[in-house]
């Protein structure tokens, strides 16, 4: 491993982090919060360590292969949840070091799953900085760097790669910064657009601002204990499902329509599958949940919203679906599980993996039935490379064993399956909210310590799409 | 500039990998799945599927907008193809690779009714930067400045030579101020020489100035041997039959061993004059019996780099006194340089310099006309040509109170025909070219030479 280039890249990132502790530091200093030093403390604290990592990673071989890329992905993000979890603990609100790690993580993987029992009792500037630590993740951390840092070297694509949620990291600028800069740019401007929506709607600033946030990374973070439900609003709940579908499509369609290219922005598969699936949920949804419900018009409003929000593994929560028939809430695991497009803001399998696997199952058929016919797995019109589908269904299986894995352990606290099973899930796909004891209104303050770091662990796997994290775990990814 | 290139074979990766370190942005179009993987993981550049000819897939690469398209597969035909489409559909120049000598003649043909502004044929490029190594013995390597007046010959120094050992500035006076020791490589790295700088055994030193200056300091140098008058060239291929060429109209001798029988026979109706063996030319036995270490220079030219370097190697152990080598692999070059082998070429870094000339011609910023680049030292040195416009600054001061940037040093003035070597009286002035050499960093414009905050 190329020791000086991960601690040199790894040094920045810290630096970088300071740089946004310096948002909820401003915000405190506005609302006269007098706890400055919960975000000054941190950063100074994170700009010399990582002053002095960079020192260390002067005049480093170049060489940024994918072990480097994994590695720094990898521990660029535990490192960043730790420094994200400093300000709680100093603050005070949030007692033990676990508890706040475990609420850092859920923020940069943009999860959403809390152990506050009562969010209000936060002030506002730990409650945006939960919501920016969202709005860091969603798009990437390191995605960021490659787009603020002119000419990273040429295998930086090795970076975007590591943390950019699907099968293969769409680049659609010849230059990688290019690719950075315009994500970075349409995600700003979407969550800026978002944010006028949602003040119009009747929210005030401050909860729009944060609600912009934590729809635009697909999070769940609230800065109400009741999430949305707390605003009783159609309209609030119509502007969120609908950003949150947007921020749950392939940003590459984005950049097609911003090129003029509608035709190709149209044909993506994975998007017209995309709206297929989630319009034929939300169809069953309101049926089901038709009788639970006041009226066939709340029904409908609340599968759209509750839909939306699990299958762009957002998280966020406009009704008691935990009083909902049972059909409902599988849905919802389901659609939690399969998450939406790759390449966007949101967790879970992606569409294109479940696509590609389904497609691959049926080929499977086809070739049973003709041994000697040439079979291709169709994406687009074009055939998807062995390799990719190879690497898919090790990824499927992966993210499976994970989750049972990690279900078992959960089980350990001795709670019902729905909660072991849903909360592995909620953090897995990075949505948050599952479940049982953590369904609407619920926390994840009563798990054991073992239970968070296992969880906190899933949060990390599931946002950077599980490798990364397993490499870490590799012995040999540490030696030279 | 928005440059596309077609195919990603071993031409097209070495200009991908080239012009993206440049900063250019690079779309690379290629059928074959694993080339662009492998491509898109080295370099930062966009890959699309695709075959090249089609106009949508030229399209999805943006041709439209494109300053550049450069086809450079396997294929003539489809090359020709590509540029047309590229060009009707917007884009600003085109390049094609053209290799088939039945082509190469109608060149003039294809640029005018193809509309392709630049054929290259790598085959010939490689024969032609053969031809000027054999013609200085003693030299590495050879490039030609100002359409061929000016010559840039590297050479290694060897134990006795009457250079070595002195301060630079003092041996200004010995060897004359008609020529100029621009650049020398030590231990892989290259410098740009200063009057402190003393020359070592072993070092390989590049000296520019008028080709026959440069005969006449080989010669006082003792390197001039006498002039090549028999060629053994291994292995019949394209560049040998481009080289054959040359070489007999310029008198000399040539054998070529061809292992092929078709091949050698085609080879023997196209070069009467030449002496064709159909013989594995790799095989030491064969070679001795045709008086292999008798011959002025040797040139292995076989499709394995392995062979080239093995038999080069033989050739020089039997006191050959001008080898040449062509290997593609650009690793091999430092451990054969240390067994003695000093001449390698490879016939993808020639053609990707020349595109990567051309691309640098089109940059026309700040006025000042990029004319030519070389590459030396592995990469680690450039020469570049320019010439000077209205809009440089500095024109008309004294070279001794300009203030340059480190390890740059202006080596050749060209004006209205005169070469000046410069000193530190000298200036330049518009319409002037200029030739530079520059180590570790890259010269795309020529302001670039100034120090900032230079004064004025």
């Amino acid at each position: 491993m190329n020791t000086k280039l991960v601690t040199g890249m790894l040094g920045r990132l810290l630096m970088l982090a300071a740089v946004f502790l310096m948002v909820p530091l401003a915000v405190s200093l506005g609302y006269r919060e007098k706890i400055a030093h919960a975000y000054l403390l941190p950063a100074l604290g994170s700009l010399a360590l990582g002053l002095l990592a960079v020192r260390f990673g002067r005049g480093a071989r170049r060489g940024l292969y994918a072990r480097e890329g994994f590695i720094i992905t990898g521990a660029a993000w535990i490192l960043l949840a730790v420094v994200g979890a400093f300000p709680f603990w100093i603050e005070g609100s949030i007692t033990s070091f676990i508890d706040c790690l475990f609420e850092s993580v859920s923020g940069f993987t943009t999860t959403g799953a809390t152990i506050l029992i009562t969010v209000e009792a936060l002030p506002h500037s730990l409650l945006l900085w939960r919501s920016f630590s969202h709005f860091v993740g969603g798009m990437g951390v390191l995605t960021l760097f490659l787009a603020i840092l002119p000419a990273m070297g040429e295998r930086s694509i090795q970076l975007l790669r590591a943390e950019s949620p699907g099968p293969s990291p769409s680049k659609f600028s010849p230059k990688i910064g290019g690719t950075a800069r315009f994500l970075y740019i349409s995600y700003t401007g979407l969550t800026l657009v978002q944010t006028i929506i949602l003040r119009i709607v009747g929210m005030p600033w401050f909860d729009a601002v944060n609600h912009a946030m934590t729809t635009a990374s697909t999070g769940g973070f609230s800065v109400k204990t009741d999430s949305i439900a707390f605003y009783h609003s159609p309209a609030i709940n119509l502007v969120l499902t609908l950003f949150m579908l947007l921020f749950g499509m392939n940003f590459t369609v984005f950049f097609l329509m911003f090129a003029r290219r509608f035709r190709e922005a149209f044909q993506f598969s994975e998007t017209r599958f995309y709206i297929g699936l989630y319009a034929g949920v939300v169809l069953m949804m309101t049926l089901v949940i038709q009788d639970s419900v006041s009226s066939f018009g709340e029904a409908l409003d609340l599968a759209l919203f509750q839909t939306a929000s699990a299958m762009t593994t957002t998280g966020l929560v406009a009704g008691h679906y935990g009083l909902w028939p049972m059909a409902a809430q599988v849905l919802l695991c389901l659609v939690m599980f399969v998450g939406a497009c790759s390449s966007s803001t949101s967790g879970g399998l992606k569409l294109s993996r479940l696509m590609i696997l389904l497609k691959s199952s049926a080929r499977e058929c086809r070739r049973i039935l003709h041994p000697r016919s040439v079979n291709l797995v169709r994406m687009d019109g074009a055939a998807v490379p062995e390799n990719t589908i190879y690497l898919v269904t090790i990824f499927f299986f992966c993210y499976a064993g994970v989750l049972i894995a990690g279900s078992v352990i959960v089980a350990l606290d001795n709670t019902s399956f729905a909660t072991a099973f849903s909360a592995t899930l909620a953090c897995l796909s990075n949505t948050g909210a599952g479940l049982g004891d953590i369904g609407p209104g619920g926390s994840y303050a009563f798990f054991s310590v073992l239970s968070k770091i296992t969880l906190s662990l899933a949060m990390l796997m599931g946002r950077l799409e599980l490798f990364p994290i397993l490499v870490l775990m590799m012995p040999s990814a540490w030696k030279k | 500039m928005k440059i596309i290139i077609v195919g990603d074979g071993k031409v097209g990766d070495a200009l991908a990998e080239q012009l993206a370190r440049e900063q250019h942005d690079i779309v690379v179009v290629d059928k074959s799945e694993a080339a662009l993987r492998r491509a898109a993981e080295r370099m930062d550049v966009l890959t699309v599927r695709g075959n090249g000819m089609s106009g949508a897939v030229l399209l999805e690469a943006g041709v439209e907008d494109c300053d550049l398209v450069i086809a450079a597969t396997s294929r003539d035909e489809m090359n020709m193809v590509c540029c047309l489409t590229a060009k009707k559909l917007g884009a600003r120049c085109t390049v094609a690779r053209i290799r088939d000598p039945e082509y190469a003649r109608d060149v003039s043909l294809l640029k005018r009714e193809l509309e392709i502004d630049m054929v290259i044929n790598p085959e010939q490029a490689t024969a032609a930067e053969i031809f000027r190594l054999l013609r200085f013995p003693g030299a590495v390597n050879i490039e030609p400045f100002v359409r061929g007046r000016v010559e840039m010959v590297g050479f290694v120094a060897e134990e006795g030579d009457a250079i070595l050992g002195t301060p630079l500035r003092f041996l200004r006076k010995r060897v004359g101020a008609d020529i100029l020791f621009c650049a020398y490589e030590r231990d892989d790295e290259a410098f740009i020489p200063n009057g402190t700088t003393e020359f070592q055994a072993g070092d390989c030193i590049y000296a520019i100035g008028e080709g026959e200056r440069i005969t006449s300091f080989f010669k006082t140098l003792g390197r001039d041997t006498a002039r090549v008058r028999d060629a053994v060239i291994i292995g019949g291929g394209r560049i040998a039959r481009y080289l054959a060429r040359h070489l007999i109209k310029s008198g000399v001798r040539v054998k070529i061993f061809e292992i092929d029988e078709d091949a050698a026979r085609d080879l023997a109706e196209m070069l009467p004059e030449a002496v064709i063996l159909h013989a594995d030319g790799t095989d030491m036995e064969v070679l001795e019996s045709e008086n292999f270490a008798g011959a002025h220079a040797v040139v292995t030219l076989t499709d394995r780099d392995e062979d080239n370097i093995m038999v080069a190697l033989y050739a020089l152990q039997r006191g050959v006194e001008r080898v040449v080598a062509k290997s593609n692999r650009q690793n091999y070059e430092p451990v054969v340089r240390e067994l003695g082998l000093n001449c390698l070429v490879s016939p993808k870094i020639i053609t990707a310099n020349e595109i990567v000339h051309l691309v640098r011609g089109m940059q026309n910023s700040e006025g000042s006309v990029m004319e030519t680049l070389y590459r030396i030292v592995d990469g680690k040195a450039e020469a570049a040509e320019f010439t000077v416009s209205a809009g440089t600054p500095h024109l008309g001061v004294p070279l001794k109170k300009l203030s340059l940037r480190k390890n740059i040093i202006i080596a050749v003035i060209v004006r209205d025909g005169r070469i000046i070597i410069p000193c530190g009286d000298d200036m330049i002035l518009q319409g002037d070219s200029v030739i530079l050499l520059t180590s570790g960093m890259t010269l795309t414009k020529l302001s670039d030479v100034f120090a900032e905050g230079s004064s004025v």
